[in-house]
């Protein structure tokens, strides 16, 4: 296939904008997937994909068109993952196309997503196309959100294709917009393979699934290959495309979109982001752009059964097949036992893991707070980064910094100042403030990580009604004034539950925290204090009293079985508690602690 | 040492706050029940036939007999017939305790004269309370005027032991009146005093009420409760009442054997409706539903083989319940299992939290006490 009739694209959207629903259309209208085989969000292949409505991994398929000139199409849609946690595999992905198209709801308007996805594809030098979508819904105003784009976007909406993917309506001229608008890929069918890694899979019989962009050169099976960021060096057993499902072909040549089997046994090996090349004829630049993912969000997660650690680890072991962004290393909690930290690319890609963990190896698990990866500038000169807040040194931290992010928020100009007022409580610093129209305005706001880890998401939901949405993007390190909170049960800190948290701020979670702990932890045999504390000083104390009395009535007609059994349940109610020291804590403290919001 | 106990599964209404195997409205099942009973203290059902527990059950010879409810009153002249039948097979020792569970309504000289000839020597009286308006609440029959009554009027029908079961911890109950009434049963003269505790039992008409939002449901806090133990501990020591056991108090000589043979992981057949026995480990217990119980002539409904371990832990935990608690060495000597070996560390854990007592037995302490299921919990 000559590049000219080949396109490459992507599609971008905010959440729930009809992202997979229109890719459906788009494959039922090209008659990829035959109408017997269709089910909705053909592409989201995981249940749980389906059921938040999210595209968790990447996708891609090819599309046969014959477009309204008469002449044959190669379209390979490569479906991104739709969030921020994701956002290096969206840049991967886009790097893959030439042209996004970027889908928008006619009545909803540009989203936070969409101003970070447009600017993602802009960036990476992209034809986007908008489409409005849902435009048989009575809310829909696509002339507001025209203006949107242009006016708040600057993008061109004047070719903007309107469609309804529910209906179907549009597709066509969708399909037409992609190859009329979208350039073709350039490239070197007879240079040396150079062909973009934009995601990888793990398949239990045949191992890792290595999804291409060639850009350069060709590849078949049987063609030694090479990872030019890892230097390994693999022979071909297969490549093929996606139509959607895997069929091999006899070759890929520049431009195109695939797969390739190579014998690599661990996703660890290929990098996404990497360039691959022939192991003879080596290309003399990789592709541009690689970066090792980085998890930026780290919790400590427990079995609530210690019995269960070794299953954990098989099941983590299993889930990081499939996902290179995941890390955990063993962890042991004085209050929790022995379990993992892990390190994820952000909450939704830490809930998302913890989800299957439980879902599919039907795991009970505990997650302490969320924290992130604060950098200790030491006294004696040397750097320190630490992903628990329990490692926090007792002494010789000069200054601590922490990663901030750059976060975009989209939302109606009546709640602006509910929205600053949030980002004001969680330490940000405001940046610009443009209006997209007059129903809805961009707000700028440098925010420290740790504040939006917790809760921001859901707090800003509900102060704005639902109506605004949030995106961000990692801006770096910078210096705060922090402070490591300890909690402590009878005088003895609970690790689990420590907490670095800025200064100012400090005394009131430090009061919440033991208030909130004194009504959770129930009575034990004991008078239990709860203590908050800075360093060595007490900032806040409160106590949960010895239980009193604790006994049954009597064994009614020698009827020991009824009693034995109640004090089994007893007993096994505790063990579903954890032990620390002295004291039982149950599961719900370890939750409470998680919502802070005041 | 044996116990013999025989259960009345009749009612003539349900306290609110009785979850026991008990029924109202079923007297035309009398007659058809005591029957049974009589044929089932012949020739008990035992879950193995031709085992040793079969041969005890059918020749063993009663060192306690213990009537409860129910109200036992109901069985009418089965009640007599029952026991008069057993002692003529030769099954009750001479010296026999022989108790049986009286409602204050129903004390009148007439059937008590009678029970005591037919070999009843102790009865237990349901007071429950001395407040008028907690006893209508709880849907008793009596008030704190026939309560009262019910004690001389064993007395005169010739009773010398008589126990007093008192409630505590009830919706709408204080301090002040569980003191009142702890005081005034004293005064009355009984010789036992049980002080239960009350525990509410999922799915009665109470445990609903206390749920709800009605106040005179409200139970006293814990600590309230906690008090309300204290105080009968010192009211009845001063008035010379041995504690001996988590709820019982007795003036000497008064204990209770037949219950102290449950603490002590004894023997004991029971005979009627969902009445449960143990022998040697085993346990079994008879269909629970009076009409099945009637019909079946295996009145066998379950029972269970206690494993060594298992019999180890309820000996530590029923012995608990006895204030001088239970001697390891005699646990070692039925079970040889030695509890200071098998629960080491708990046991060292305990004592030093101060809920046990330093010393050859194993017994709770006064702060162990009113904690003792949470104590408990540790050696299941």
């Amino acid at each position: 296939m000559k590049l000219e009739h080949i396109r490459n694209f992507c599609i971008v959207a905010h959440i729930d904008h009809g992202k997979s629903t229109l890719a459906d259309r788009l494959l039922e209208v090209t008659e990829t997937v035959s109408s017997r085989d269709m089910v909705e969000q053909v592409l989201d292949r995981m249940d749980l994909e389906r059921e938040r409505g999210i595209t968790i991994k990447a996708q891609a398929v090819k599309l046969d068109y014959r477009a309204k000139n008469g002449r044959e199409y190669i379209l390979n849609l490569i479906d991104t993952p739709g969030h921020v946690d994701f956002t290096y595999e969206v840049s991967r992905s886009l790097a893959a196309c030439e042209g996004a198209l970027l889908v928008v709801d006619a009545s909803q308007g540009v989203e936070a997503q969409t101003v970070a996805n447009a600017n993602l594809a802009v960036e990476g030098g992209l034809e986007v196309v908008p489409v409005i979508n849902k435009i048989d819904l009575p809310g829909a105003e696509p002339d507001r959100v025209k203006r949107e784009l242009e006016d708040g976007l600057g993008i061109d909406a004047s070719e903007a294709v309107s469609v309804s993917a529910k209906t179907g309506e549009g597709a066509k001229e969708v399909l037409e917009a992609i190859v009329n608008l979208m350039p073709p890929p350039t490239g070197e069918p007879d240079g040396p393979l150079r062909a973009l890694v934009f995601d990888s899979a793990y398949d239990p019989y045949r191992g890792v699934v290595v999804f291409v962009r060639l850009v350069d050169g060709t590849i078949k099976k049987r063609d030694k290959i090479q990872m030019m960021a890892t230097g390994r060096v693999a022979e071909v057993e297969e490549v093929g495309v996606f139509s959607p499902d895997m069929k091999s072909v006899d070759r890929l040549s520049a431009g195109e979109v695939g797969y390739v089997f190579a014998g690599i046994k661990d996703v660890q090996e290929i990098k996404v982001g990497d360039t691959l090349t022939g192991a003879k004829k080596i290309a003399a630049e990789p592709l541009p752009g690689y970066e090792d993912a980085k998890p930026m969000v780290f919790c400590g997660i427990f079995p609530v059964e210690g019995g269960e650690y070794t299953n954990l680890r098989e099941a983590l072991d299993k889930l990081k097949l499939n996902d290179a962004a995941l890390n955990f290393e063993p962890e042991n909690s004085t209050a929790l036992g022995f379990g993992f930290r892990c390190g994820f690319l952000g909450l939704l890609h830490l809930e998302i893991i913890k989800e299957r963990l439980e879902r599919e190896y039907e795991l009970d698990l505990l997650a302490t707070a969320p924290s992130v990866a604060y950098k200790l500038l030491m006294t004696d000169g040397t750097e320190k980064l630490i992903r628990n807040p329990s490692d926090y040194p007792n002494a010789g931290v000069e200054r601590i910094e922490e990663p901030f992010i750059a976060a975009t928020i989209v939302t109606p100009p009546e709640y602006m100042g509910a929205v600053m007022e949030l980002c004001q409580a969680r330490r940000g610093q405001p940046g610009n403030v443009t209006y997209l129209s007059e129903t809805r305005a961009q707000i700028d706001y440098s925010l420290p990580l740790s504040e939006v880890v917790l809760d921001f998401y859901d707090v800003l939901k509900s102060r704005t009604r639902g109506y605004a949405s949030l995106d961000y993007e990692y801006d770096g390190y910078r210096e705060s004034d922090l402070v490591k909170l300890d909690i402590l049960l009878t005088g003895k800190p609970v690790d689990a539950f420590s907490a670095i948290v800025s200064r100012d701020r400090a005394y009131d979670r430090g009061k919440l925290l033991v208030e909130k702990l004194r009504k959770v932890i129930p009575r034990q045999m004991f008078e239990v204090p709860i203590q908050a504390a800075i360093g060595g000083r007490i900032i806040a104390r409160e106590t949960v009293k010895a239980k009193r009395k604790d006994v049954t009535a009597k064994c009614y007609g020698g009827d020991i079985s009824r009693k034995r059994k109640l004090l089994e349940r007893q007993k096994e109610g505790k063990k579903r508690m954890k032990q620390v020291g002295q004291v039982t804590i149950p599961q719900d403290a370890f939750l409470e602690i998680l919502k802070v919001e005041e | 040492m044996s116990g013999l106990y025989v259960h009345t599964p009749f009612c003539r209404t349900r306290c609110i706050y009785c979850d026991f195997n008990a029924y109202a409205g079923c007297e035309r099942l009398v007659g058809p029940y005591g029957r049974a009973l009589l044929e089932e203290l012949q020739a008990p059902t035992v879950f193995k036939p031709g085992s040793a527990t079969e041969v005890w059950a059918r020749s063993t010879v009663f060192t306690t007999v213990y009537f409860g409810g129910g109200n036992p009153a109901l069985l009418g002249p089965y009640l007599t017939a029952t026991l008069k039948q057993a002692t003529a097979d030769g099954r009750i020792a001479p010296d026999a305790e022989v108790s049986l569970e009286l409602n204050p309504e129903d004390a009148e000289a007439e059937l008590l004269e009678s029970l005591l000839a037919s070999g009843f020597n102790r009865l237990s009286l349901g007071w429950q309370v001395l407040d008028d308006a907690i006893l209508a609440q709880l849907c008793r029959r009596h008030d704190s005027e026939a309560a009262l009554a019910s004690l001389p009027a064993a007395r005169a029908a010739g009773f010398k032991s008589v126990n007093i079961d008192l409630i505590f911890g009830l919706p709408g109950q204080t301090s002040l009146g569980w003191r009142s009434t702890l005081e005034r049963a004293v005064a009355a003269g009984p010789d036992h005093i049980s002080t239960y505790s009350l525990t509410i039992e999922p799915g009665t008409p109470l445990a609903k009420l206390v749920e709800g939002s009605g106040a005179q449901w409200r139970l006293p806090a814990e600590d309230e409760t906690a008090r309300m133990y204290e105080e009968a501990r010192d009211i009845l020591a001063r008035a010379g009442f041995e504690h001996y056991e988590i709820s019982n108090f007795a003036r000497p000589g008064h204990r209770c054997r037949h219950n102290i043979n449950y603490w002590q992981g004894g023997d004991y057949l029971g005979i009627g409706a969902g009445a449960h026995s143990h022998h040697h480990g085993l346990r079994w217990w008879c269909r629970l539903a009076p009409e099945d119980f009637i019909d079946n002539a295996d009145r066998v409904q379950g029972f269970e083989e206690l494993d060594d371990k298992q019999r180890l832990s309820e000996r530590i935990f029923l012995g608990l319940r006895m204030i001088e608690g239970v001697d390891p060495g005699e646990i070692k000597r039925d079970l040889g299992l030695c509890p200071e070996h098998v629960y080491s560390s708990i046991l060292k854990r305990l004592r030093s939290d101060g809920m046990m007592i330093h010393g050859p037995k194993l017994a709770l302490t006064s702060m162990g006490l009113p904690l003792a299921d949470a104590v408990m919990t540790d050696f299941m």
